[in-house]
């Protein structure tokens, strides 16, 4: 019973309220992963590289100099 | 002024005097007291910071929860945007080259001076590791520190990934359609008016039809063709002297004697591999009786100058006068005569030179006619090249002449020729430029007007691995494959045609500039990737091949030839030409000699300025200067003084108009009132690497000049303020009041002279025989125990074994503000230290790396036994037990070990060697360290590994001929050995047995596994 008061008693935040917190919450830590970072990384143009051999090329088996 | 210091001034100080002083900089000679003070600290100013507890802040607790909550949200928000790693599996289908773990080899070419005949060394298809070809006929197994670094290139996190197009100030990317159609179009609508297409040299016959091609589609196309440093002055000399070819190369192996005449042959000039190779022919320390004599006379200490046997200092607007001068007393005394009114003894009063050792010159020259050689220097002046040539002539050296050059397949456009194209430009008639992987905005004279002439022209294309100069001043930027990603073929040789395979495929949205020209002649056909790879081989099938009457299918032979590298060929090389002396009436009289003279010069590792993005090349100490990241003024002890400027204060040049304000480095050995400046520095637009370093001296080249384009009568006069320029070369001393003058009393550096060593085998050791005692017990090594020897009469100091390690060791470039610090990384580094006086130096270098001791102090002293001694003689690093405390740095003798203050791949600019391109260089079978970890030399441990792994799948002994250093394997001089010291046979055991090997600091007691060869000078025996 005791229980029950204190919940009604409590401060309780509404539901629009609570989405809208988590929406701006949400949007504050994207717009802070995204931007500001970002303006003191490198302005790199290279992400994700692939290394592709070229089929073409002949190789050797392996390093033929000796050590005289 | 003690007497010493009085003694040392005047030049009484020389090797082979008793107990020479050595001294590595002007600084460390006068005893500077900065020098003293910093030599009393094991690390540089600034390079610790003491922990003082009143210099804390006195951040409030509440603030400092506060502070950390909001770091660690920050830090988790922009951790969100993690590193992609890679797949977790990386081969679902598994290429079929591919052995995950096992190397694969690819021969190519690279379009260096060197030969550029290069093995590349990749590892799940990634190329990690440049060596020379060995079957290559030129490079014989060894490439240029240039070659070595162009790796880098590769993985250039700042290459152009995709088509640029201008857009108001900046640029758009595009795509490659559009780029082409665009492009097509606008070359087509060109009309009457003239396309032109600069290029640098083209030695490639598929390359040079693709040209022709493009020029049959756009008939009003032209090819010019430069090259900042070339030998067209030379060239020229020999065609006055001789009527047709090229200049010679020589066989500097045959020559008994050498003068080199302001020329660079161990550095810049020609293929320094090559010549270097030839040249310790004649320093086998096992063949006494015939070694080589070098003199130089040269106006400022070149690599081939710190190996001299003799040097001049002789300002270089005076080497005319002095090769007349040397004509008439060699033509007096082998009666053929006089050609002008000079005098030996004359010139040498004029310009202070010893009388004495010019005698000792003109003699030798005399008695080894026939088996000597006189050498000019690219910068000087036509007459001096045609007096040169004579002289041989009248020597009879004639027969040391190689006439193997091929020469470029579209002759160098002159000064005059590139001077109409701008003027055209200017007048409107030209429709199109395109740089076909050139920068003539950078390179060419001012005089020619490029940079303004190129804002008239309506089309301008740029066809460039990197942002350049010209690339900024263009209308289309396409980027264009590296060389590792090309296809191609070279004939710079008579005898031989190179060729080039791609090791990798494009690693971004690039393709080889020759497809592209291709591409812009076809009507309506669509770009494929093997365009340029079909039409090269149709080219070789139609055109090569048949003439090499191969006695096999075209298929088989292409695979041969990729794989081999090169293809042979049976060409006549016999050159008949004989001298024209109507030409010696042009020479007789030399230019007055007066003020001050500027030679302009290539640098040994940035060339032209095209390797100025290159971070191991800005970082590797210059051979000579030990500079970094920069260029400089280099002038005498006199005319700093007569100028009243110190190292680094600004002298104002001023050429016809033109001006250069550069900071001077004062260079022991330069000669007065003359200044050098190596060109390639003073970038604008490049990569973040090289943009804004040194000064950009092309400038100053003056195509009108009475002696040459890059030697130039100028003004010089004191510049307001000064500017820092970095040198390495008082790094790693440290002496206290106990080890002052260590060098020579510790017996460094020891050398000797040739005559000693034959008299007296043993002069090097005795009476400086001792018994060295140790308080530890003695360790038999019983099995395979590595060790190195190294062979000072072969090391010409020219760094190729620095970047090889730098790149076979993942070694960080750390920047200029750092090495300023003293914490450059190289795990190999070359000591140069001068004998002799300011004016009149001898150098001495000394290769310096971890000594392995088998006593190692350093082991002693590491709280956490991260450094630790292997059976087989190595002194190793355990680097995840390594807490940094920096004891054993402390406790080297040898200052080998390199501390990580950072971690420089993230420190150095902003991350810049993080990036996911830039980490695809790196060695994966080498731990890329982090900070606080100190690192040093292994004896590239992987690759011992690697062969002991090998050793046990074979089921055999390891053996220590199999395996190689990477330093070793550069070296192009084969001066470092590397192998087991318990087997007799091998040449690192011999070595160590040899009269002339000595330890560094041997007294220590320490033990070291690298044993040094001394050097022998070829002076003559009698004093001078």
């Amino acid at each position: 019973m005791n229980i029950q008061n204190n919940l009604h008693t409590a401060k309780t935040i509404n539901r629009k309220n609570f989405f809208s917190k988590v929406s701006k919450s949400f949007l504050g830590i994207l717009l802070i992963s995204s931007f500001p970072f970002n303006l003191f990384g490198r302005n790199s143009s290279s992400k994700n590289i692939k290394v592709k051999i070229n089929p073409l090329a002949v190789k050797r088996e392996k390093d033929v100099r000796k050590n005289d | 002024m003690s007497e010493r210091m009085t003694e040392i001034l005047k030049g009484v100080n020389q090797p082979g005097e008793k107990e020479p002083t050595y001294w590595k900089s002007l600084k460390q000679l006068y005893n500077d007291p900065e020098f003293i003070e910093a030599s009393h600290h094991e690390f540089k100013e600034g390079v610790k910071d003491d922990f003082e507890v009143s210099k804390l802040s006195g951040i409030s607790r509440r603030k400092f929860l506060a502070l950390l909550g909001a770091s660690a949200a920050l830090a988790g928000a922009g951790c969100a945007d993690y590193r992609d790693r890679g797949e977790i599996i990386p081969y679902n289908k598994k290429p079929e080259e591919v052995l995950p773990g096992v190397p694969n080899y690819y021969a190519s070419t690279l379009n260096c001076k060197c030969g550029g005949g290069v093995l590349v060394k990749t590892r799940e298809g990634r190329p990690i590791k440049i060596d020379g070809n060995p079957d290559h006929p030129v490079s014989q197994g060894k490439v240029c520190a240039k070659c070595h670094a162009s790796i880098l290139g590769l993985y250039d996190p700042e290459r152009i990934p995709h088509p640029l197009k201008k857009s108001g100030s900046g640029f758009e990317k595009i795509f490659w359609d559009r780029a082409d159609n665009e492009i097509k179009a606008a070359l087509s609508a060109a009309g009457d008016k003239e396309i032109a297409v600069i290029t640098h040299s083209i030695y490639s016959p598929t390359s040079y039809k693709v040209l022709q091609d493009f020029v049959s589609k756009y008939p009003s196309a032209k090819i010019y063709s430069y090259e900042l440093f070339n030998e067209q002055v030379r060239n020229s000399a020999w065609q006055k002297s001789y009527g047709s070819g090229v200049a010679p190369l020589i066989n500097w192996d045959e020559a008994k004697i050498i003068l080199s005449l302001e020329g660079d042959f161990l550095g810049t000039d020609g293929n320094q591999i090559e010549n270097s190779r030839r040249f310790v022919k004649g320093r086998d320390i096992n063949d006494p009786k015939n070694f080589n004599r070098l003199y130089v006379v040269e106006g400022n200490m070149s690599i081939t100058g710190m190996n001299a046997d003799y040097r001049f200092r002789l300002r270089p607007d005076a080497q005319l006068e002095f090769v007349l001068a040397l004509i008439n007393e060699i033509g007096g005394k082998l009666n053929s005569g006089k050609i002008s009114n000079y005098s030996l003894s004359s010139v040498a009063e004029k310009y202070s030179l010893s009388e004495e050792k010019l005698k000792l010159l003109v003699n030798d020259l005399i008695i080894n006619r026939g088996s000597s050689i006189v050498y000019a220097g690219n910068i000087l002046s036509e007459k001096t090249h045609i007096a040169v040539n004579y002289l041989n002539e009248i020597l009879g050296n004639t027969k040391l002449y190689r006439h193997e050059l091929a020469e470029p397949l579209i002759p160098l456009s002159s000064f005059n020729d590139l001077k109409r194209l701008t003027s055209s430009m200017k007048s409107g008639r030209v429709g199109a430029v395109i740089h076909f992987d050139s920068n003539p905005v950078y390179h060419l004279p001012v005089d020619v007007g490029y940079e303004d002439a190129i804002k008239n022209v309506e089309l301008v294309v740029s066809l460039t691995e990197l942002e350049s100069e010209s690339s900024f001043l263009s209308h289309y930027v396409l980027p264009i494959n590296h060389a590792l990603e090309s296809w191609g073929d070279y004939k710079t040789r008579k005898g031989f045609y190179s060729m080039q395979q791609p090791v990798v495929s494009p690693v971004l949205d690039t393709r080889q500039k020759e497809a592209i020209l291709l591409n812009w002649t076809r009507d309506n056909s669509e770009y494929s990737d093997n365009l340029y790879l079909d039409y090269l081989k149709s080219n070789w099938q139609q055109n090569i091949f048949p003439a090499l009457n191969a006695g096999m299918s075209f298929d088989i032979f292409w695979v041969g030839a990729l794989h081999d590298g090169v293809v042979l060929l049976n060409e006549p090389k016999a050159f008949s030409g004989s001298f024209n002396t109507s030409v010696l009436s042009e020479i007789q009289t030399a230019d007055n000699v007066s003020g001050f003279v500027v030679a302009l010069k290539e640098h040994p590792f940035l060339s032209d300025g095209r390797y100025a993005n290159n971070g191991w090349l800005q970082e590797l100490p210059h051979p000579v200067s030990k500079i970094t990241w920069d260029n400089y003024a280099a002038i005498s002890n006199s005319t700093a003084k007569e100028l009243g400027v110190e190292n680094n204060d600004f002298v104002n040049i001023e050429v016809e108009g033109r001006s250069l304000k550069i900071p001077v480095f004062i260079q022991p050995g330069s000669s007065d009132n003359t200044v050098t400046i190596e060109l390639g520095y003073g970038r604008t637009h490049t990569g973040t690497v090289g943009k804004g370093n040194g000064f950009n001296a092309n400038v100053l080249i003056s195509p009108g000049s009475r002696l040459s384009p890059f030697l130039i009568s100028a003004k010089v006069t004191k510049g307001d303020g000064s500017y820092k320029v970095v040198t390495a070369q008082e790094h790693h001393s440290f002496d206290d009041d106990l080890t002052k003058d260590a060098i020579e009393k510790r017996g460094i550096i020891q050398e000797g002279t040739v005559s000693e060593y034959i008299e007296n085998p043993e002069f090097l050791h005795e009476g400086k025989e001792h018994k060295l005692t140790s308080l530890y017990p003695g360790y038999e090594y019983t099995g395979l125990k590595w060790g190195m020897s190294i062979d000072l009469n072969k090391c010409t100091g020219c760094s190729e074994c620095v970047v090889a390690c730098i790149s076979e060791n993942n070694i960080p470039v750390v920047g200029k503000d750092q090495v300023d610090m003293g914490r450059e990384m190289h795990w190999i580094r070359i000591d140069r230290y001068y004998s002799g006086s300011v004016d009149e130096p001898t150098v001495s270098n000394q290769v310096m790396l971890c000594q392995h001791c088998d006593n190692a102090p350093c082991e002693n002293v590491c709280p956490v036994v991260a450094t630790t001694h292997s059976p087989d003689g190595l002194n190793q690093m355990v680097y995840n037990r390594c807490v940094g405390t920096r004891y054993c740095a402390n406790n080297c003798p040898y200052k080998v070990r390199r501390f990580n203050f950072f971690n420089f791949r993230d420190h150095y600019d902003n991350g810049y060697q993080l990036e996911q391109l830039f980490s695809l260089v790196y060695n994966p079978e080498v731990t890329v360290r982090s900070r606080g970890v100190m690192e040093k030399c292994t004896f590239c441990i992987q690759r011992i590994m690697k062969a002991r792994e090998d050793a046990i799948r074979d089921n055999r002994e390891l053996k220590g001929s199999d395996v190689t250093t990477a330093c070793q394997d550069a070296c192009g001089t084969s001066a470092i050995s590397f192998g087991d010291i318990n087997d007799r046979e091998s040449s690192v055991s011999k070595a160590r047995e040899h009269h002339l090997a000595y330890h560094v600091l041997e007294e220590l007691n320490v033990r070291p596994n690298v044993t040094y060869l001394a050097k022998l000078r070829n002076t003559h025996k009698e004093r001078v």
